[in-house]
């Protein structure tokens, strides 16, 4: 890639960037940042070796959600491999800097993310398209490769009913008081934080 | 916490809070690592095909590298030899009690029992009141052993239903067992030695309770490994039905040798027979030799497809037809013999009526004759009549004549009516069924008899007239009383009448 077009990867993917990490972050709702951020690093080396093939420039965000989503499905099926061949992923290269680590997420988001490890992959990255990314319908539909409207529409609805639930559950669950502390397990690890 | 607490359920916050996670900041820290991942990939990455085939080969050369070595020693792994049991058959073996019929019936009937492969020994052990029943199955076969265990105990009170699978050692690599028990397909075994495992097998079946010089083995080294063990005695039904012989006392193969005798001394006795018939009487009676013969052969067959499956039912219908054609044969002679009797029956019949016919026609004849005489002879006398008439001279004379001539034949008819009554008497009482109206008849006689006697007075009366007139008429006032009498002008008409 020349020097050129690398200059306006980058101007295009600055805008996008943020919403690219929520979203990579948001959809490993059920794994570590460790795995949101190495969904991440492949999604960006993929995207900057494929840049040139992309055609129509102004649909660069639906391609980078493409290539973040197609990167997080190869992450889950290439789980067992992953186990035993790290060294092709990292062997002579640099990691992706620690970007999520530095942020704390907030209470909404940190319950959100537990709901959506809830929920199963294609309802997850369906929701977090629509209400995260602000993709339209038919936008989602070329990006999950989707036969129908419909069923696109279907999964939203019954997603978001799903989470509104799971929300609910976990609201109700995660709040008792002892003493007049106000105990919360905030960990997937079990730990319980006392306010 | 307010906010959690409140049980809110619109999800739209929590997206606004996520939304809300800013990120920017570390936008240069990833270029910046972007740029330089670039450019340690720029070297790499070629844009020709076996460019981006070193590419992918260096990228994954851990990979390739695990692949290659787990190729290597799952090959090494795979051909380590190892010494397997593989289920060839199964003898599956039950006792049942002798009397016990409706379990025998049942065992007869069912189909999902290959009977060619049954073993019947009608003295289980010595012990003559059990059947003990064996059969191979053999590994491939429809029904497996387990299954054909199940339908067997569904039968009641068979005893000791027990299953002995017949196995064989194979040497074979691991992939090959392997690829046997998931698959169930078979890598010939090189290593085999057929001997050995017929050996094996006999040993086996001999502890099953099959005695070994009942079978044939037959053993297949190349995939598909099979063995197939075949009874050495034909098998036909007669084999399986050994119980029922025992049980009735029959002895099925001297029956079949009979029964073939018979046949064979049938079918001499139709081939002597029948041309002898031919020849004797031609074709005058229509029988068919080709449909006897057809027969004869249907038959011949039937008892001969009996070898392989003997029915009793079966045998005995074929008796039957046996007989009839016994029967046929002798109908044949019987037959001709009876239409020759009855022809000749007919001859003599025949003969009896041109004899009786020219009887007849003698009579007849001589009847003819006595009838012309008779003829002649009336000629005669009318001549003579005639002769006497014309020599009559006078009226008195012919009148004479012809009263006496009247009442010589009157006399003679009432001669002819006294008879007549016993005669037809007697015709009724023959003839029961002729209309004879017997009063009508002597209404008849009566008036006949009635004209008789007027005319006789007719007579008297015409005689004494002529003699003397005036005498005439006082006896004509004296008899103008009676009933019965005409007048003198009628007299005349009368004598016409006669």
């Amino acid at each position: 890639m020349e020097q050129q077009d690398s200059n306006v990867f980058y101007s295009m993917l600055k805008p996008h960037y943020g919403d690219a990490l929520r979203y990579c972050r948001s959809i490993c709702a059920n794994k570590n940042s460790g795995d949101a951020e190495d969904v991440l690093q492949q999604s960006f080396l993929k995207a900057i070796e494929s840049f040139e093939d992309l055609k129509d420039r102004s649909k660069f965000k639906q391609w980078l959600f493409r290539i973040i989503t197609n990167c997080f499905y190869d992450s889950i099926r290439g789980s067992i491999w992953k186990k035993f061949l790290q060294l092709d992923n990292y062997e002579g290269r640099d990691n992706i800097p620690d970007v999520y680590n530095q942020f704390e997420l907030s209470e909404l988001s940190e319950v959100l993310t537990k709901a959506l490890a809830k929920l199963n992959t294609k309802e997850r990255v369906t929701l977090l398209l629509f209400e995260l990314s602000q993709f339209s319908i038919e936008e989602i539909v070329e990006i999950q490769k989707e036969k129908s409207l419909s069923a696109v529409k279907s999964r939203l609805s019954r997603t978001r009913e799903k989470l509104k639930k799971i929300i609910l559950k976990l609201e109700n669950s995660s709040i008792y008081k002892t003493d007049d502390n106000l105990v919360r397990d905030i960990n997937n690890s079990g730990k319980v934080e006392i306010l | 916490m307010e906010e959690i607490k409140s049980n809110n359920s619109d999800i739209n916050k929590y997206f606004d809070a996520l939304k809300a996670e800013d990120y920017d900041e570390s936008f240069d820290m990833v270029e910046s690592w972007l740029r330089r991942e670039q450019f340690f990939n720029s070297d790499k990455v070629k844009k020709t095909k076996a460019g981006k085939i070193r590419y992918y080969i260096f990228a994954h050369r851990a990979k390739l590298a695990y692949i290659v070595l787990l190729f290597f020693v799952t090959l090494i792994v795979a051909n380590v030899k190892v010494t397997s049991k593989e289920t060839l058959a199964g003898v599956v073996s039950w006792t049942v009690d002798k009397n016990n019929k409706v379990a025998i019936e049942k065992i007869d009937k069912s189909e999902w029992l290959d009977k060619n492969q049954l073993v019947v020994d009608a003295q289980a052990g010595g012990d003559t009141n059990l059947i003990k029943y064996k059969i191979i199955v053999p590994d491939d076969s429809k029904l497996n052993l387990e299954q054909l265990k199940i339908k067997l105990e569904e039968i009641k009170d068979l005893k000791y239903v027990e299953i002995t699978p017949i196995t064989e050692n194979v040497n074979v690599p691991i992939y090959a067992a392997a690829l046997h028990s998931i698959f169930n397909s078979d890598i010939p075994d090189k290593f085999v030695n057929t001997e050995d495992i017929k050996q094996n097998v006999y040993e086996q079946l001999k502890i099953a309770g099959v005695d070994d010089d009942d079978f044939d083995f037959d053993y297949a080294s190349e995939a598909p490994r099979s063995m197939k063990l075949t009874l050495k005695i034909p098998q036909d039904s007669l084999k399986h039905k050994i119980h029922d012989d025992i049980m009735r006392n029959i002895n099925t193969e001297k029956i079949m040798e009979n029964t073939k005798k018979m046949i064979e001394n049938m079918k001499i006795q139709l081939d002597v027979n029948l041309p002898r018939i031919q020849e004797e009487y031609g074709n005058y009676y229509n029988y068919d030799s080709e449909k006897l013969n057809k027969a004869l052969r249907k038959v011949q067959i039937k008892l001969d497809s009996m070898k392989y499956r003997f029915d009793e039912r079966e045998f005995e219908k074929s008796m039957e037809s046996l007989k009839s054609l016994d029967t046929l044969g002798e109908f044949i002679n019987r037959q001709v013999e009876e239409s020759l009797r009855m022809n000749e029956r007919q001859l003599k019949m025949n003969e009896d009526n041109i004899r009786r016919n020219e009887e007849y026609m003698r009579k007849n004849e001589e009847r003819m004759r006595k009838n012309e005489e008779r003829l002649e002879e009336n000629e005669e006398k009318m001549r003579e009549k005639e002769e006497e008439l014309n020599s009559l001279d006078t009226l008195d004379d012919f009148i004479n004549n012809q009263v006496e001539t009247n009442l010589k034949m009157n006399l003679l008819h009432l001669n002819i009516l006294d008879s007549l009554g016993p005669m037809i008497q007697k015709q009724i009482k023959i003839h029961g069924d002729m209309n004879f109206d017997t009063a009508k008849f002597n209404r008849k006689m009566e008036k006949m008899r009635i004209k008789m006697d007027s005319l006789n007075f007719h007579m008297k009366y015409y005689k004494n007239y002529n003699g003397n007139e005036d005498e005439m008429k006082e006896e004509k006032d004296d008899d103008d009383d009676k009933p019965d009498m005409d007048n003198g002008e009628q007299a005349p008409e009368i004598k016409n009448d006669q």
